[in-house]
């Protein structure tokens, strides 16, 4: 018979004592598993695998100071309802709102989404430009540590976490900037269940007719979701004329390395990466007018 | 006949999850079967070991020495069961196994390997085409009418271009399942299936000099669209093969991923269009070169193309064709039926082609299309005249009234040259005129003979045998209506046997939109013999009387049970050779408008309203019509902007739904259906067929608002958002 192992642990000691008991062993950790299910033909027969999404203490939201706490096992949903979130982190619920279904949302969790590195995972743009830090938990020390989040990714759907270490929180500065605008969009093959062939997430301040600062993240352009400096550099300072947004677009191009898959191609990712960018900004004009 | 809008009768069951699909089966002592497939497009098979780290006392083998009659029985029988010495595309089945659960399985197909010696392939119609080998011709037709060649050198322009359609996969809700369970000398087969009697004459071949014998029952099949139609033959043979070798019950269910890269597809084609115009936009001349993507076997090709060169004129009179098509080989999975049969790649074809008529004389294309649209009696290019059951004008009439067609071509117009820049959004509106085909192409019903038997029960109630199957489109519920209609029983007295071979007769396979009109007509004249037997013909009764007759009726008689056979009016004569005649009894037409936007920063195009308007004769079941327009009509905007199969080097490579991208909920238009009943005099109330019909019209409708967007014919499909960026920035973002 099948002999693949399951364990659910209800508490981070359970875990660390599961964790301890596996000693050597190679273990899948999962968070919601609606990723990891689609694969589930290709898993070894007997792997071990771990479900943390039943830990209560790593769920919920959390504001103190001048953070936001988001539990790792907080379902995508339950982050698209909140009061909290929906106040103080708009570009979060924008992108949440392109991501699947609300049954995925339902079993989906922050977490998970972040810790599958996936250069297509919908939260981790936004998150990168908020300069988020994530909380990891490791059992082999029984200690927490927490790290920028563009420290998190080494490549495609690989991490910087060691062995058996989890991710607890995503810890986010709320903003002291009034009027912070923000972007968000995901190009996929439909308008739900797709997973995106690009998108970008941007935050800006925008002042006095130019750009104070901007930050920028594109998704599924490249190996591991980072930040688009050289063309933030370039915008910060300028008047958002036709002649600048043509300039950046060409920037953006060339900081990114998108593939072909069976999503899209290289080319057509380069060009809706462009895209995006003129629609963000000329979308910021738009705003500041009205 | 009143006009009926029931809830299906398989609805509640279907609802609150307890219907018993194939899984469900409860079967036991059962083994699982698996498949061992070619790895090679084309190869001839050196060797196969069996590696000494495994214990094969946990697996049953079959291989193609151990089958006598190793062929399909389809057409052309060219399909082996397993392949023996030679491999013709990836994925072709070499080995069957058998053990005792999934996990052995996966671990003994570690331990097989095969040797191959790779041998030439076309793994494209373009290298099929390029290497133009007699041997690769399944099927070649040539249709002539009047003088085209004449006409061509005489018309005032010529118009010309070569349009491209995609394969299709069926995403049917249910993958293939099938089991076997054995009995003495005889293999009971059940499964998800459209066809139990294409199966039991594929079995009744495999068998063929043994002992053994068959019967075959449907299983509640969800979902099907032609997936289900040639395909489980070349399944049911398999586990049929290991039941008689194991002695034990035989599971075979593909999963996802098995399903959608070894099963059959929808035909690709490419289409060389030609039309002879004259300088007011009279089409006097077609010249069609159709070719389909055949795949590996012949499966049902030579009827998919037939249909494709019966349909390749499209709703127009066009006095000169010559239509030339051929169904090509080429080692990739074999192609086989699916919901519109050849119809839609040609229409396809035809539609766009009026575009680029319309296009290049600078005419409106819906002023080329009504300017030559059929007459009331009018003939086709085969010499059918188009003299009954022809609705399309008032479908026309009700799709331009419910779209605002003319007024919103003007307006989009306006729109795009003055506002899409400012909103980063082109507007397109699209029509389309189509046509179907009513039941089997030329002769086949009167080759297939179906008969359609009911049996009054001594409590006054009928059980209704025919072998035709629920998959979902509601046949069904359609039948208890038709015999309610006729013997003013309520649906609980209508009783509907179960689909096996051994209970119904052979009333013809569950394809090609036939089973409403055909054998729903024979079901009204089986409810004919049966008024007849208790003297109720010609008179007014009540379902009492009814009951009482019946009574009367098993007081002298033991039993009653009624058959008729099917066959053609006299004067409908196809000739297969000149393809002369009537290519079929009667056609089903449809008028169709889609909006649609494509967004410029995405280049995808969303379909946000459609207009259609069916003539389907008589809508047996109201609700379950307009059901079903829909379903078709959003399965053909997937056909025409989202599912795009990825075939590389000969090998599919979407895995499931996160890769092949169909329409969701979230992505289907605002639908405005409108049904005409236009009469057939041989269908049960003037029914005729709709199935497919749906699907058919809405691909060309949204090519053509794709054209009318970004003022460039849209001549391949899927247009996919790396298409439209090609079109509209003038640069390859496809490949």
């Amino acid at each position: 018979m099948n002999s693949m192992q399951y364990y659910s642990p209800n508490t981070l000691d359970e875990y660390h004592k599961i964790y301890s008991e596996l000693s050597g062993k190679d273990i899948i950790v999962f968070s919601g598993g609606t990723d990891l299910m689609i694969g589930r033909y290709d898993l070894p027969q007997d792997a071990v695998i771990i479900d943390i999404s039943r830990i209560d203490e790593l769920k919920g939201i959390e504001i103190k100071e001048d953070k936001i706490f988001i539990g790792s096992c907080t379902t995508l949903n339950e982050i698209l309802y909140s009061h909290k979130i929906q106040n103080d982190i708009p570009i979060l619920i924008k992108a949440i709102k392109t991501m699947a279904s609300e049954q995925v949302r339902n079993r989906a969790t922050i977490g998970g989404n972040i810790g599958n590195a996936s250069p297509a995972g919908d939260t981790i743009t936004p998150l990168v430009v908020l300069e988020v830090r994530v909380e990891i938990f490791s059992p082999e020390s029984n200690e927490v540590r927490t790290i920028p989040i563009k420290s998190l990714f080494c490549g495609p759907c690989a991490t910087t976490l060691k062995k058996g270490e989890i991710i607890t929180k995503i810890i986010i500065p709320l903003s002291k900037d009034k009027d912070v605008f923000y972007y968000f969009r995901k190009i996929g093959q439909r308008n739900a269940m797709t997973i995106t062939k690009a998108s970008l997430s941007a935050i800006a301040k925008y002042s006095d007719g130019k750009i104070e600062w901007i930050k920028l993240a594109s998704g599924s352009v490249s190996p591991v979701v980072k930040r688009i400096s050289k063309t933030e550099e370039f915008l910060k300072g300028k008047v958002l004329t036709p002649a600048v947004i043509d300039e950046a677009r060409e920037m953006i191009a060339k900081e990114i390395s998108p593939i072909t898959d069976i999503r899209s191609t290289k080319a057509f990712r380069l060009l809706i990466t462009k895209n995006l960018l003129g629609d963000c900004l000329y979308y910021l004009i738009r705003q500041q007018n009205i | 006949m009143k006009e009926h809008s029931e809830v299906r009768v398989d609805a509640a069951s279907k609802i609150a999850g307890i219907e018993k699909y194939t899984r469900d089966l409860r079967i036991k002592n059962a083994l699982v079967a698996g498949t061992v497939r070619s790895s090679k497009a084309h190869a001839r098979i050196e060797s196969i070991s069996y590696d000494d780290n495994f214990d094969w006392s946990k697996v049953t083998i079959l291989s193609a020495k151990e089958i006598k009659n190793n062929f399909v029985a389809i057409i052309k029988n060219d399909m082996p069961y397993l392949a023996e010495k030679e491999v013709n595309y990836i994925g072709e089945p070499i080995l069957l196994l058998a053990a005792e659960n999934e996990t052995i399985l996966i671990e003994a197909k570690k331990h097989i390997k095969i040797k191959y010696e790779e041998l030439a392939a076309a793994k494209t119609l373009k290298a099929a085409i390029d290497r133009n080998r007699a041997e690769d011709l399944f099927e070649e037709i040539l249709l002539e009418n009047g003088e085209p060649e004449k006409t061509f050198e005489n018309a005032d322009s010529i118009v010309e271009d070569i349009f491209e359609t995609g394969f299709q996969e069926h995403v049917y809700l249910e993958p293939q399942v099938v089991v076997a369970i054995p009995d003495g000398n005889t293999i009971h087969i059940k499964g998800s299936m459209q066809c139990p009697y294409y199966v039991q004459n594929a079995m009744n071949e495999l068998f063929k000099g043994s002992e053994i014998k068959v019967d075959v029952t449907q299983i509640m099949t969800g979902g099907a669209f032609g997936g289900k139609e040639d395909f489980p033959s070349l399944i049911c043979g398999h586990v049929a093969l290991l039941a008689r070798k194991t002695g034990r019950s035989i599971i075979l269910s593909y999963n996802r991923e098995e399903d959608i890269r070894f099963t059959t597809k929808r035909h690709p084609s490419r289409i060389h269009a030609k039309a002879a115009v004259s300088s007011d936009g009279k089409i006097l001349g077609l010249d069609m070169d159709i070719l389909l993507d055949s795949g590996a076997y012949t499966t049902l090709s030579p009827v998919v193309l037939a249909r494709a060169v019966l349909t390749s004129f499209g709703c127009y009179r066009i006095p000169n064709v010559r239509i030339h098509g051929k169904a090509i080989k080429t080692n990739i999975s074999p192609c086989g039926a699916f919901r519109g049969f050849g119809g839609p790649q040609s229409l396809f074809a035809i539609e766009m082609l009026m575009e680029k008529v319309a296009k290049t004389l600078k005419i409106p294309v819906w002023e080329i299309k009504k300017a030559n649209m059929l007459f009331l009696g009018d003939k086709l290019p085969t010499g059918q005249p188009i003299d009954y059951s022809y609705g399309l004008p008032q479908c026309v009439k009700k799709v331009l009234k419910s779209s605002e067609y003319e007024k919103k071509y003007d307006e989009f117009k306006k729109y795009n040259e003055n506002e899409s820049a400012k909103a980063g959004i082109l507007k397109g509106i699209g029509i389309s005129l189509a046509v179907h085909g009513c039941g089997f192409t030329g002769v086949g019903e009167n080759r297939i003979k179906a008969i359609a038997e009911m049996e009054l029960l001594n409590d006054g109630k009928v059980l209704v045998k025919t072998a035709n199957t629920e998959m979902g489109q509601g046949v069904d519920t359609a039948y208890k209506i038709i015999v309610s209609e006729k013997l003013g029983l309520p649906f609980k007295d209508i009783i509907i046997e179960e689909k096996n071979t051994s209970k119904v007769p052979n009333s013809g396979p569950t394809v090609a939109s036939r089973s409403t009109m055909i054998v729903g007509k024979l079901l009204l004249d089986n409810c004919e013999q049966i008024l007849d037997a208790l003297s109720l013909n010609d008179v007014e009764f009540s379902s009492q009387d009814f009951k009482e007759a019946a009574i009367e009726y098993f007081g002298k008689h033991d039993s009653l049970v009624v058959q008729k056979e099917y066959k053609h009016p006299k004067f409908i004569k196809f000739n297969e050779d000149t393809y002369k005649g009537y290519g079929y009894p009667v056609y089903s037409w449809s008028a169709n408008v889609a909006e649609v936007e494509i967004d410029l920063t995405s280049y995808q195009v969303e379909v946000k309203k459609f207009y259609t308007a069916h003539d389907v004769g008589k809508a047996i079941n109201k609700q379950q019509s307009e059901g079903q327009i829909q379903g078709g009509v959003i399965q053909g905007i997937g056909y025409a902007v989202y599912e795009a199969l990825s075939m590389e080097d000969g090998e599919v490579q979407n895995r499931g739904f996160r890769d092949y991208i169909i329409p969701t909920i979230q992505d289907i238009p605002e639908m405005y259906v409108d049904i005409v009943e236009d009469a057939y005099f041989n269908g049960p109330y003037g029914a005729k067929a709709l199935g497919e019909l749906p699907f058919v019209g809405a691909a060309p409708a949204v090519a053509s608002a794709v054209s009318f967007a970004i003022g460039k014919i849209a001549r391949k499909i899927p247009l996919t958002p790396e298409v439209i960026a090609t079109l509209i920035e003038n640069s390859n973002y496809e490949y």
